[in-house]
Protein backbone atom coordinates (compact mmCIF):
# COMPACT_ATOMS: atom_id res chain seq x y z
CA UNK A 1 0.00 0.00 0.00
CA UNK A 2 1.79 3.52 -1.43
CA UNK A 3 1.70 5.80 1.77
CA UNK A 4 0.04 9.31 1.37
CA UNK A 5 2.51 12.02 1.10
CA UNK A 6 1.42 15.27 3.07
CA UNK A 7 0.57 18.35 0.39
CA UNK A 8 1.89 20.48 2.62
CA UNK A 9 5.28 19.32 3.96
CA UNK A 10 5.76 16.27 1.50
CA UNK A 11 6.25 14.25 3.89
CA UNK A 12 4.67 10.58 3.79
CA UNK A 13 2.01 10.32 6.27
CA UNK A 14 2.77 7.71 9.34
CA UNK A 15 -0.18 7.51 11.22
CA UNK A 16 -3.02 6.41 9.60
CA UNK A 17 -6.04 8.52 10.29
CA UNK A 18 -9.35 7.16 10.04
CA UNK A 19 -9.96 9.40 7.10
CA UNK A 20 -7.53 7.13 5.15
CA UNK A 21 -10.21 3.85 5.21
CA UNK A 22 -12.63 6.88 3.85
CA UNK A 23 -10.57 8.86 1.28
CA UNK A 24 -8.66 7.83 -1.27
CA UNK A 25 -6.12 9.96 -0.33
CA UNK A 26 -4.72 11.64 3.05
CA UNK A 27 -3.60 15.22 1.86
CA UNK A 28 -2.80 16.56 5.18
CA UNK A 29 -0.71 15.16 7.61
CA UNK A 30 -1.95 15.46 11.52
CA UNK A 31 1.44 17.83 12.41
CA UNK A 32 0.63 19.69 9.61
CA UNK A 33 -3.08 20.09 10.50
CA UNK A 34 -2.57 20.57 14.02
CA UNK A 35 -0.57 23.92 12.74
CA UNK A 36 -3.74 25.62 11.60
CA UNK A 37 -5.13 27.88 14.20
CA UNK A 38 -8.75 27.17 14.32
CA UNK A 39 -11.12 29.82 15.21
CA UNK A 40 -14.59 28.91 14.30
CA UNK A 41 -16.48 31.85 15.92
CA UNK A 42 -19.15 34.72 14.47
CA UNK A 43 -19.02 38.44 15.11
CA UNK A 44 -21.94 40.22 14.03
CA UNK A 45 -21.15 43.29 12.73
CA UNK A 46 -23.72 46.20 11.17
CA UNK A 47 -26.27 43.18 10.73
CA UNK A 48 -23.91 40.80 8.75
CA UNK A 49 -22.61 37.64 10.12
CA UNK A 50 -19.01 37.31 9.94
CA UNK A 51 -18.12 33.16 9.88
CA UNK A 52 -13.77 32.98 10.60
CA UNK A 53 -12.59 29.73 10.25
CA UNK A 54 -8.97 30.25 11.08
CA UNK A 55 -6.42 32.95 12.94
CA UNK A 56 -4.22 34.41 10.23
CA UNK A 57 -0.64 33.72 11.05
CA UNK A 58 2.51 32.62 9.84
CA UNK A 59 2.19 28.95 9.02
CA UNK A 60 -0.93 29.87 6.88
CA UNK A 61 0.25 32.98 5.50
CA UNK A 62 3.02 30.99 4.09
CA UNK A 63 0.56 28.33 3.00
CA UNK A 64 -1.69 31.45 0.81
CA UNK A 65 1.53 32.75 -0.61
CA UNK A 66 2.64 29.99 -1.95
CA UNK A 67 -0.75 29.19 -3.10
CA UNK A 68 -1.56 32.14 -4.88
CA UNK A 69 2.21 34.25 -5.45
CA UNK A 70 4.32 30.92 -6.05
CA UNK A 71 1.02 29.03 -8.07
CA UNK A 72 0.87 25.67 -6.17
CA UNK A 73 -1.98 24.96 -7.30
CA UNK A 74 -2.38 22.15 -5.38
CA UNK A 75 -2.37 23.70 -2.31
CA UNK A 76 -6.33 24.57 -2.93
CA UNK A 77 -7.82 21.67 -1.20
CA UNK A 78 -5.44 21.96 2.16
CA UNK A 79 -7.28 24.97 3.48
CA UNK A 80 -10.56 22.94 3.77
CA UNK A 81 -9.29 19.80 4.14
CA UNK A 82 -10.33 19.30 8.16
CA UNK A 83 -13.77 20.79 7.58
CA UNK A 84 -14.24 19.38 3.75
CA UNK A 85 -17.42 17.81 4.81
CA UNK A 86 -18.89 19.73 7.64
CA UNK A 87 -18.72 22.80 5.20
CA UNK A 88 -20.18 21.00 2.18
CA UNK A 89 -23.50 20.11 4.20
CA UNK A 90 -23.57 23.71 6.02
CA UNK A 91 -23.18 25.67 2.53
CA UNK A 92 -26.06 23.55 0.81
CA UNK A 93 -28.42 25.91 1.84
CA UNK A 94 -26.43 29.29 0.78
CA UNK A 95 -26.17 30.33 -2.50
CA UNK A 96 -22.51 31.31 -2.11
CA UNK A 97 -20.64 34.48 -3.97
CA UNK A 98 -17.33 34.82 -4.01
CA UNK A 99 -14.99 38.14 -4.18
CA UNK A 100 -11.86 37.95 -6.66
CA UNK A 101 -8.85 39.02 -7.85
CA UNK A 102 -7.82 41.55 -10.06
CA UNK A 103 -7.28 40.99 -13.73
CA UNK A 104 -3.65 41.08 -14.00
CA UNK A 105 -3.12 38.46 -11.08
CA UNK A 106 -5.80 36.16 -12.79
CA UNK A 107 -4.31 36.11 -15.85
CA UNK A 108 -0.70 35.47 -14.24
CA UNK A 109 -2.28 32.86 -11.70
CA UNK A 110 -4.17 30.97 -14.04
CA UNK A 111 -6.72 30.66 -11.39
CA UNK A 112 -9.26 32.51 -9.18
CA UNK A 113 -7.68 31.62 -5.56
CA UNK A 114 -11.45 31.87 -3.71
CA UNK A 115 -13.23 29.77 -6.41
CA UNK A 116 -10.63 27.02 -6.46
CA UNK A 117 -10.52 26.70 -2.58
CA UNK A 118 -14.19 26.60 -2.00
CA UNK A 119 -15.26 24.53 -5.07
CA UNK A 120 -14.53 21.41 -3.04
CA UNK A 121 -17.21 22.13 -0.94
CA UNK A 122 -19.75 24.15 -2.97
CA UNK A 123 -20.66 24.22 -6.83
CA UNK A 124 -21.53 26.51 -8.48
CA UNK A 125 -19.99 29.53 -6.68
CA UNK A 126 -21.02 32.86 -8.40
CA UNK A 127 -18.42 35.41 -9.42
CA UNK A 128 -20.34 38.65 -9.91
CA UNK A 129 -17.81 41.17 -9.17
CA UNK A 130 -14.55 42.55 -10.55
CA UNK A 131 -11.25 44.73 -9.94
CA UNK A 132 -10.32 47.98 -11.81
CA UNK A 133 -6.88 47.48 -10.19
CA UNK A 134 -4.74 44.84 -9.35
CA UNK A 135 -3.24 46.31 -6.38
CA UNK A 136 -2.81 43.94 -3.45
CA UNK A 137 -4.40 45.13 -0.27
CA UNK A 138 -1.87 44.24 1.55
CA UNK A 139 0.50 46.56 -0.26
CA UNK A 140 -1.68 49.56 0.79
CA UNK A 141 -2.16 51.88 4.15
CA UNK A 142 -5.25 51.80 6.30
CA UNK A 143 -6.20 54.99 4.52
CA UNK A 144 -5.61 53.68 0.73
CA UNK A 145 -7.48 50.39 1.88
CA UNK A 146 -10.40 52.17 2.01
CA UNK A 147 -11.06 53.19 -1.06
CA UNK A 148 -11.49 49.70 -2.10
CA UNK A 149 -15.07 50.45 -2.92
CA UNK A 150 -13.96 52.44 -5.80
CA UNK A 151 -12.02 49.68 -7.22
CA UNK A 152 -14.48 46.75 -7.01
CA UNK A 153 -17.21 46.37 -8.91
CA UNK A 154 -20.14 44.02 -10.03
CA UNK A 155 -20.73 42.90 -13.44
CA UNK A 156 -24.32 44.38 -14.75
CA UNK A 157 -25.12 41.06 -16.45
CA UNK A 158 -24.49 38.92 -14.05
CA UNK A 159 -27.48 37.27 -12.95
CA UNK A 160 -27.61 36.45 -8.76
CA UNK A 161 -30.74 35.20 -7.09
CA UNK A 162 -32.45 37.11 -4.79
CA UNK A 163 -32.36 34.53 -2.10
CA UNK A 164 -31.66 35.60 1.53
CA UNK A 165 -29.47 33.15 2.23
CA UNK A 166 -26.20 34.67 0.25
CA UNK A 167 -23.42 33.52 1.54
CA UNK A 168 -20.14 35.87 0.37
CA UNK A 169 -16.66 34.20 0.46
CA UNK A 170 -13.33 35.70 0.86
CA UNK A 171 -9.80 34.17 1.72
CA UNK A 172 -8.82 36.34 4.35
CA UNK A 173 -10.00 39.44 6.40
CA UNK A 174 -7.68 42.39 7.37
CA UNK A 175 -8.97 45.61 7.87
CA UNK A 176 -12.55 44.28 6.00
CA UNK A 177 -12.60 47.03 3.83
CA UNK A 178 -13.03 44.58 0.62
CA UNK A 179 -15.88 42.71 2.24
CA UNK A 180 -17.56 46.28 3.12
CA UNK A 181 -17.18 46.95 -0.23
CA UNK A 182 -19.13 44.10 -1.84
CA UNK A 183 -21.46 43.95 0.96
CA UNK A 184 -22.31 48.13 -0.65
CA UNK A 185 -22.72 46.30 -4.08
CA UNK A 186 -24.63 42.68 -3.04
CA UNK A 187 -26.49 42.78 0.56
CA UNK A 188 -25.86 39.48 2.15
CA UNK A 189 -26.44 38.41 5.73
CA UNK A 190 -23.63 36.23 5.74
CA UNK A 191 -19.74 36.05 5.09
CA UNK A 192 -17.98 33.10 5.38
CA UNK A 193 -13.81 34.34 5.32
CA UNK A 194 -11.33 31.81 5.86
CA UNK A 195 -9.25 33.36 7.88
CA UNK A 196 -8.93 36.68 9.70
CA UNK A 197 -6.32 38.79 10.94
CA UNK A 198 -5.17 39.07 14.77
CA UNK A 199 -5.92 42.81 14.74
CA UNK A 200 -9.26 41.94 12.98
CA UNK A 201 -10.48 39.84 15.78
CA UNK A 202 -9.08 41.91 18.54
CA UNK A 203 -10.96 45.10 17.42
CA UNK A 204 -14.04 43.20 17.12
CA UNK A 205 -14.04 41.38 20.26
CA UNK A 206 -17.23 42.60 21.43
CA UNK A 207 -18.93 41.77 18.43
CA UNK A 208 -18.79 37.85 18.91
CA UNK A 209 -21.55 36.29 18.90
CA UNK A 210 -23.02 32.53 19.15
CA UNK A 211 -24.15 31.27 15.88
CA UNK A 212 -25.24 28.19 14.88
CA UNK A 213 -22.82 28.14 11.79
CA UNK A 214 -20.43 26.45 13.18
CA UNK A 215 -22.35 23.72 15.38
CA UNK B 1 11.08 14.26 -15.66
CA UNK B 2 13.46 15.80 -13.65
CA UNK B 3 13.54 19.54 -12.04
CA UNK B 4 16.61 21.52 -13.26
CA UNK B 5 16.83 23.67 -10.27
CA UNK B 6 16.55 21.31 -7.68
CA UNK B 7 17.16 17.78 -9.65
CA UNK B 8 13.89 16.13 -7.80
CA UNK B 9 13.12 13.26 -9.86
CA UNK B 10 10.22 11.65 -8.00
CA UNK B 11 7.06 11.46 -9.52
CA UNK B 12 5.02 12.23 -6.37
CA UNK B 13 6.40 15.12 -6.26
CA UNK B 14 5.21 16.82 -9.21
CA UNK B 15 2.07 18.11 -10.06
CA UNK B 16 -0.22 19.20 -12.84
CA UNK B 17 -1.82 22.18 -13.85
CA UNK B 18 -3.30 23.20 -16.89
CA UNK B 19 -1.14 21.26 -19.46
CA UNK B 20 1.82 21.87 -17.36
CA UNK B 21 4.31 19.47 -14.75
CA UNK B 22 5.41 21.77 -12.18
CA UNK B 23 8.39 20.57 -8.96
CA UNK B 24 6.36 20.28 -5.37
CA UNK B 25 9.98 19.87 -4.35
CA UNK B 26 11.05 24.09 -4.67
CA UNK B 27 7.99 25.57 -5.59
CA UNK B 28 8.60 27.79 -2.04
CA UNK B 29 11.16 29.05 -3.88
CA UNK B 30 8.96 30.11 -6.83
CA UNK B 31 7.06 27.85 -9.13
CA UNK B 32 9.22 25.89 -12.06
CA UNK B 33 7.19 24.49 -14.81
CA UNK B 34 9.16 21.19 -16.58
CA UNK B 35 10.94 22.74 -19.38
CA UNK B 36 11.08 25.99 -18.26
CA UNK B 37 14.28 27.74 -17.94
CA UNK B 38 15.29 29.33 -14.86
CA UNK B 39 16.51 33.19 -15.31
CA UNK B 40 19.40 35.15 -13.23
CA UNK B 41 17.91 38.52 -12.27
CA UNK B 42 21.63 39.66 -12.21
CA UNK B 43 23.25 41.49 -15.15
CA UNK B 44 27.15 40.91 -15.76
CA UNK B 45 29.69 43.06 -13.61
CA UNK B 46 32.38 45.24 -16.11
CA UNK B 47 36.12 45.43 -14.48
CA UNK B 48 36.48 46.66 -11.50
CA UNK B 49 40.19 47.94 -9.64
CA UNK B 50 39.36 47.87 -6.34
CA UNK B 51 41.65 47.32 -2.95
CA UNK B 52 40.07 46.51 0.08
CA UNK B 53 40.09 49.54 3.01
CA UNK B 54 40.97 47.66 6.08
CA UNK B 55 41.70 49.66 9.33
CA UNK B 56 44.19 46.96 10.30
CA UNK B 57 46.66 45.43 7.66
CA UNK B 58 46.44 41.48 7.44
CA UNK B 59 49.05 39.62 9.58
CA UNK B 60 51.44 37.86 8.08
CA UNK B 61 49.88 34.39 8.32
CA UNK B 62 46.24 35.89 7.15
CA UNK B 63 48.19 36.99 3.57
CA UNK B 64 49.61 33.63 3.26
CA UNK B 65 46.27 31.99 3.66
CA UNK B 66 44.69 34.42 1.70
CA UNK B 67 46.99 34.41 -1.36
CA UNK B 68 47.45 30.76 -0.91
CA UNK B 69 43.41 30.57 -1.65
CA UNK B 70 43.71 32.77 -4.58
CA UNK B 71 46.26 30.53 -6.09
CA UNK B 72 44.05 27.40 -5.46
CA UNK B 73 41.05 29.76 -7.05
CA UNK B 74 42.67 30.51 -10.36
CA UNK B 75 44.02 26.90 -11.22
CA UNK B 76 40.19 26.53 -10.96
CA UNK B 77 40.19 24.67 -7.66
CA UNK B 78 37.27 25.18 -4.94
CA UNK B 79 38.71 25.91 -1.88
CA UNK B 80 37.90 25.16 2.07
CA UNK B 81 39.25 27.73 4.51
CA UNK B 82 39.38 26.06 7.65
CA UNK B 83 40.22 28.76 10.35
CA UNK B 84 39.53 29.46 13.76
CA UNK B 85 36.71 31.25 15.04
CA UNK B 86 38.33 35.02 14.56
CA UNK B 87 41.08 33.81 12.81
CA UNK B 88 39.63 36.72 9.94
CA UNK B 89 37.74 34.09 7.21
CA UNK B 90 36.47 37.07 5.87
CA UNK B 91 39.39 38.92 5.59
CA UNK B 92 41.26 36.18 3.98
CA UNK B 93 38.80 36.63 0.86
CA UNK B 94 39.01 39.61 0.06
CA UNK B 95 42.64 39.15 -1.84
CA UNK B 96 39.82 36.71 -4.38
CA UNK B 97 37.53 39.39 -4.05
CA UNK B 98 39.74 42.14 -6.13
CA UNK B 99 40.87 39.46 -8.50
CA UNK B 100 37.58 38.19 -9.83
CA UNK B 101 36.17 41.88 -9.99
CA UNK B 102 39.13 43.17 -11.66
CA UNK B 103 38.05 40.12 -14.33
CA UNK B 104 34.41 41.65 -14.15
CA UNK B 105 33.37 38.54 -12.82
CA UNK B 106 30.13 37.87 -10.38
CA UNK B 107 30.85 37.28 -6.76
CA UNK B 108 28.29 35.94 -4.12
CA UNK B 109 28.69 35.97 -0.32
CA UNK B 110 26.27 33.11 0.55
CA UNK B 111 25.04 32.32 3.74
CA UNK B 112 23.56 30.36 6.05
CA UNK B 113 21.87 32.78 8.93
CA UNK B 114 19.93 35.94 8.03
CA UNK B 115 21.75 37.58 10.89
CA UNK B 116 24.86 37.21 9.80
CA UNK B 117 24.28 38.00 6.18
CA UNK B 118 23.56 41.42 7.58
CA UNK B 119 26.73 41.74 9.57
CA UNK B 120 28.51 41.04 6.94
CA UNK B 121 27.67 42.94 4.23
CA UNK B 122 28.18 45.95 6.53
CA UNK B 123 31.40 45.00 7.26
CA UNK B 124 31.95 44.63 3.01
CA UNK B 125 30.66 48.28 2.85
CA UNK B 126 33.30 49.56 5.14
CA UNK B 127 36.29 47.74 3.26
CA UNK B 128 34.77 48.08 -0.35
CA UNK B 129 33.14 51.78 -0.36
CA UNK B 130 33.23 51.74 -3.73
CA UNK B 131 31.31 48.77 -4.40
CA UNK B 132 27.93 48.11 -4.42
CA UNK B 133 26.96 46.04 -2.02
CA UNK B 134 23.62 44.45 -1.58
CA UNK B 135 22.07 42.07 1.17
CA UNK B 136 19.43 39.77 -0.09
CA UNK B 137 17.55 37.87 2.52
CA UNK B 138 13.85 37.95 4.20
CA UNK B 139 13.30 41.43 4.77
CA UNK B 140 16.03 43.03 1.64
CA UNK B 141 14.23 41.74 -1.36
CA UNK B 142 13.98 44.86 -3.39
CA UNK B 143 17.22 45.04 -4.88
CA UNK B 144 18.56 41.77 -5.97
CA UNK B 145 21.89 42.91 -8.15
CA UNK B 146 25.33 44.63 -7.13
CA UNK B 147 29.13 44.06 -6.98
CA UNK B 148 29.03 41.78 -4.56
CA UNK B 149 25.80 39.67 -3.65
CA UNK B 150 25.48 39.12 -0.03
CA UNK B 151 22.61 36.24 0.69
CA UNK B 152 21.14 33.34 2.49
CA UNK B 153 21.69 29.98 0.65
CA UNK B 154 17.76 29.67 0.18
CA UNK B 155 18.25 33.02 -1.95
CA UNK B 156 20.60 31.60 -4.02
CA UNK B 157 17.31 30.28 -6.07
CA UNK B 158 16.96 33.30 -7.79
CA UNK B 159 20.95 32.97 -9.30
CA UNK B 160 21.17 30.14 -11.44
CA UNK B 161 24.32 30.55 -13.21
CA UNK B 162 25.38 33.29 -11.83
CA UNK B 163 27.96 33.28 -9.73
CA UNK B 164 31.65 33.16 -10.77
CA UNK B 165 33.09 32.83 -7.32
CA UNK B 166 30.71 31.77 -4.83
CA UNK B 167 31.84 32.23 -0.94
CA UNK B 168 30.25 29.76 1.05
CA UNK B 169 30.03 30.89 4.86
CA UNK B 170 29.69 28.57 7.43
CA UNK B 171 29.27 25.63 5.22
CA UNK B 172 28.61 23.41 8.20
CA UNK B 173 25.35 25.14 9.71
CA UNK B 174 21.59 24.75 9.57
CA UNK B 175 19.71 24.82 7.19
CA UNK B 176 22.29 24.33 4.75
CA UNK B 177 24.11 21.38 6.40
CA UNK B 178 22.42 18.33 5.29
CA UNK B 179 20.06 20.00 2.88
CA UNK B 180 19.90 18.33 -0.49
CA UNK B 181 17.63 21.02 -1.86
CA UNK B 182 19.95 24.17 -0.57
CA UNK B 183 23.26 22.17 -1.83
CA UNK B 184 21.59 22.10 -5.39
CA UNK B 185 20.95 25.78 -5.13
CA UNK B 186 24.55 25.97 -4.47
CA UNK B 187 25.46 23.50 -7.36
CA UNK B 188 23.28 25.85 -9.87
CA UNK B 189 23.91 29.40 -8.50
CA UNK B 190 27.87 28.85 -8.97
CA UNK B 191 29.37 28.11 -12.94
CA UNK B 192 32.90 29.27 -11.38
CA UNK B 193 34.62 28.44 -7.89
CA UNK B 194 33.75 27.62 -4.38
CA UNK B 195 35.37 29.47 -1.44
CA UNK B 196 33.56 27.54 1.70
CA UNK B 197 34.68 29.02 5.30
CA UNK B 198 34.37 27.77 8.16
CA UNK B 199 35.83 27.27 11.68
CA UNK B 200 34.09 23.69 12.13
CA UNK B 201 33.99 20.56 10.02
CA UNK B 202 30.79 18.28 9.72
CA UNK B 203 31.10 14.32 8.32
CA UNK B 204 29.42 15.32 4.99
CA UNK B 205 32.26 18.35 4.58
CA UNK B 206 35.04 15.96 5.87
CA UNK B 207 33.93 13.53 3.10
CA UNK B 208 34.10 15.84 0.07
CA UNK B 209 37.65 17.34 1.77
CA UNK B 210 38.91 13.13 2.15
CA UNK B 211 37.43 12.96 -1.93
CA UNK B 212 39.95 16.00 -2.57
CA UNK B 213 36.78 17.98 -4.24
CA UNK B 214 38.55 21.37 -1.93
CA UNK B 215 41.85 22.29 -1.48
CA UNK B 216 42.25 22.99 2.11
CA UNK B 217 43.34 26.21 3.68
CA UNK B 218 44.17 26.42 7.52
CA UNK B 219 44.52 29.18 9.72
CA UNK B 220 44.03 28.55 13.64
CA UNK B 221 45.71 32.00 14.86
CA UNK B 222 43.90 34.89 15.50
CA UNK B 223 44.81 38.42 14.32
CA UNK B 224 45.93 39.38 17.81
CA UNK B 225 47.99 36.27 18.40
CA UNK B 226 46.01 35.50 21.76
CA UNK B 227 44.51 32.00 22.12
CA UNK B 228 41.23 30.75 21.54
CA UNK B 229 39.40 31.06 24.83
CA UNK B 230 38.96 27.74 26.17
CA UNK B 231 35.58 27.27 28.01
CA UNK B 232 35.59 26.56 31.87
CA UNK B 233 32.87 23.20 31.95
CA UNK B 234 31.15 22.77 35.51
CA UNK B 235 29.02 19.81 36.28
CA UNK B 236 26.05 20.97 38.18
CA UNK B 237 22.55 20.02 38.55
CA UNK B 238 20.13 22.19 36.86
CA UNK B 239 18.93 23.93 39.63
CA UNK B 240 22.58 25.07 40.44
CA UNK B 241 23.26 26.06 36.82
CA UNK B 242 20.45 28.90 37.52
CA UNK B 243 22.08 30.29 40.21
CA UNK B 244 25.54 29.72 38.65
CA UNK B 245 24.34 31.62 35.85
CA UNK B 246 22.96 34.52 38.10
CA UNK B 247 26.41 34.90 39.86
CA UNK B 248 28.25 34.94 37.15
CA UNK B 249 26.27 37.48 35.33
CA UNK B 250 26.18 39.53 38.77
CA UNK B 251 29.83 39.53 38.34
CA UNK B 252 30.23 40.60 34.82
CA UNK B 253 27.58 43.08 35.39
CA UNK B 254 30.00 44.65 37.87
CA UNK B 255 32.80 44.62 35.58
CA UNK B 256 31.02 46.06 33.46
CA UNK B 257 31.34 43.65 30.36
CA UNK B 258 28.03 42.06 28.50
CA UNK B 259 27.18 38.19 28.63
CA UNK B 260 25.35 36.28 26.11
CA UNK B 261 23.80 33.14 27.79
CA UNK B 262 23.31 30.84 25.32
CA UNK B 263 20.20 28.59 26.02
CA UNK B 264 19.00 25.25 24.07
CA UNK B 265 15.15 26.53 23.33
CA UNK B 266 13.08 29.13 22.84
CA UNK B 267 11.07 28.92 26.46
CA UNK B 268 14.33 29.35 28.14
CA UNK B 269 15.06 32.48 27.31
CA UNK B 270 11.83 33.81 29.37
CA UNK B 271 12.39 32.08 32.02
CA UNK B 272 15.99 33.73 31.89
CA UNK B 273 14.74 37.09 31.51
CA UNK B 274 13.20 37.15 34.41
CA UNK B 275 15.95 35.52 36.86
CA UNK B 276 18.48 38.39 35.39
CA UNK B 277 16.30 40.73 34.91
CA UNK B 278 17.74 43.47 37.36
CA UNK B 279 21.12 42.94 34.97
CA UNK B 280 18.84 44.34 32.08
CA UNK B 281 18.61 40.95 29.85
CA UNK B 282 16.74 40.79 26.77
CA UNK B 283 15.69 37.54 24.73
CA UNK B 284 16.33 36.99 20.98
CA UNK B 285 15.32 33.86 19.07
CA UNK B 286 14.52 33.10 15.48
CA UNK B 287 10.38 33.78 16.52
CA UNK B 288 11.55 37.44 18.04
CA UNK B 289 10.46 39.70 15.28
CA UNK B 290 12.53 43.13 15.84
CA UNK B 291 16.31 40.82 16.32
CA UNK B 292 17.73 43.56 13.99
CA UNK B 293 17.10 46.00 16.73
CA UNK B 294 17.99 44.21 19.62
CA UNK B 295 21.31 43.56 18.36
CA UNK B 296 22.11 47.22 17.27
CA UNK B 297 20.48 47.93 20.74
CA UNK B 298 23.09 45.03 22.73
CA UNK B 299 25.86 46.57 20.70
CA UNK B 300 25.21 50.22 21.65
CA UNK B 301 25.02 48.89 24.94
CA UNK B 302 21.71 48.97 26.09
CA UNK B 303 21.09 45.65 27.49
CA UNK B 304 23.85 44.16 29.32
CA UNK B 305 22.65 40.68 28.86
CA UNK B 306 21.78 38.87 26.26
CA UNK B 307 19.56 35.34 26.61
CA UNK B 308 19.81 33.81 22.95
CA UNK B 309 19.06 29.84 21.17
CA UNK B 310 21.56 29.00 18.66
CA UNK B 311 20.55 31.87 17.11
CA UNK B 312 23.64 33.97 17.73
CA UNK B 313 26.53 31.29 17.88
CA UNK B 314 27.77 32.33 14.52
CA UNK B 315 29.57 35.24 12.93
CA UNK B 316 28.34 37.75 15.62
CA UNK B 317 31.26 39.74 17.27
CA UNK B 318 30.81 41.59 19.96
CA UNK B 319 33.70 43.61 21.59
CA UNK B 320 34.26 42.18 25.13
CA UNK B 321 31.28 39.74 25.59
CA UNK B 322 31.28 37.03 28.21
CA UNK B 323 29.45 33.61 26.91
CA UNK B 324 28.10 31.37 29.26
CA UNK B 325 25.94 28.03 28.08
CA UNK B 326 22.93 26.50 29.86
CA UNK B 327 22.70 23.20 30.07
CA UNK B 328 25.41 22.60 27.36
CA UNK B 329 24.95 18.47 27.19
CA UNK B 330 21.39 19.35 25.42
CA UNK B 331 21.57 17.43 21.98
CA UNK B 332 20.81 20.99 20.15
CA UNK B 333 24.82 21.98 21.63
CA UNK B 334 26.93 20.05 18.38
CA UNK B 335 30.44 20.24 19.21
CA UNK B 336 30.53 22.27 16.34
CA UNK B 337 28.02 24.67 17.75
CA UNK B 338 29.42 24.53 21.01
CA UNK B 339 33.03 25.85 19.61
CA UNK B 340 31.53 28.44 17.31
CA UNK B 341 29.47 29.65 20.28
CA UNK B 342 32.76 29.88 22.46
CA UNK B 343 34.50 31.59 19.28
CA UNK B 344 32.23 34.62 20.33
CA UNK B 345 34.77 35.57 22.97
CA UNK B 346 38.02 37.37 22.88
CA UNK B 347 37.39 38.26 18.84
CA UNK B 348 38.79 42.25 18.93
CA UNK B 349 42.30 43.33 19.01
CA UNK B 350 41.32 45.84 22.49
CA UNK B 351 39.26 42.89 23.77
CA UNK B 352 41.24 39.81 23.41
CA UNK B 353 40.53 37.78 26.19
CA UNK B 354 37.24 36.96 28.25
CA UNK B 355 35.46 34.21 29.67
CA UNK B 356 33.49 31.21 28.44
CA UNK B 357 31.50 29.01 31.13
CA UNK B 358 30.10 25.71 29.94
CA UNK B 359 27.60 24.74 32.48
CA UNK B 360 26.24 20.36 32.11
CA UNK B 361 24.79 18.03 34.16
CA UNK B 362 27.22 15.53 32.63
CA UNK B 363 30.39 15.65 30.40
CA UNK B 364 28.83 14.49 26.73
CA UNK B 365 31.10 13.52 24.12
CA UNK B 366 30.53 16.57 22.67
CA UNK B 367 31.64 19.16 25.35
CA UNK B 368 34.78 16.56 25.35
CA UNK B 369 35.62 17.17 21.40
CA UNK B 370 34.43 20.76 21.79
CA UNK B 371 37.18 21.43 24.22
CA UNK B 372 39.90 19.63 22.96
CA UNK B 373 39.52 20.85 19.68
CA UNK B 374 40.12 24.58 20.61
CA UNK B 375 43.08 22.97 22.55
CA UNK B 376 44.07 21.15 19.41
CA UNK B 377 43.68 24.66 17.46
CA UNK B 378 45.54 26.41 20.02
CA UNK B 379 48.53 24.10 20.16
CA UNK B 380 48.66 24.97 16.24
CA UNK B 381 48.08 28.19 15.77
CA UNK B 382 49.70 28.79 13.06
CA UNK B 383 49.37 28.84 8.97
CA UNK B 384 49.58 24.98 7.88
Amino acid sequence: MDESTCKICLEKEQDIPISFFLDDEVIVCKKCLERFRVHKKTYRIHNVNYHILYEYDTWIEGLFFQFKEQRDIVLKDIFLYAEKDFLKKKLKSFDCIALCSGEEKRALRGFEPVLEIFKEVKEPIASPFYRTDSIKQSSLSKEQRKQIHCSLKKKICYPIRNRSRQLLLDDVITTGQTIKAALLLISCRDVLVLAAHPLWIEEHADDQIKHSFWK
Amino acid sequence: MKCIRCNNTDPKLFAYDQGVWYCRQCVRFGRMDLGQEAKSTICKNKPKKVRPDLKFALTPLQEEASQKALSHLKKGKNVFVYAATGAGKTEICYASICDYLRQGKKIGFAISRRQVVLEITQRLREVFPSLKIVEVCQGYTSDLDGDIIVCTIHQLYRYPKAFDLLILDEVDAFPYAGNHILKQFVEQACCGQQLCLSATIDPALKKEIDEHKYEVVSLFQRPHKKPLIVPKVYTLPIMFQYFAIYRLCKKFHVQDKQTIVFVPRKKDTSLFCFLLRRFGAHPIHSMIENKDEIMEQFRKKRYSVLISTTLLERGITIPGVQVIVFRADHPVFSNASLIQIFGRVGRKFTEPYGEGVCLCQRKTKEIQTCVSTIEWMNQHAKYV
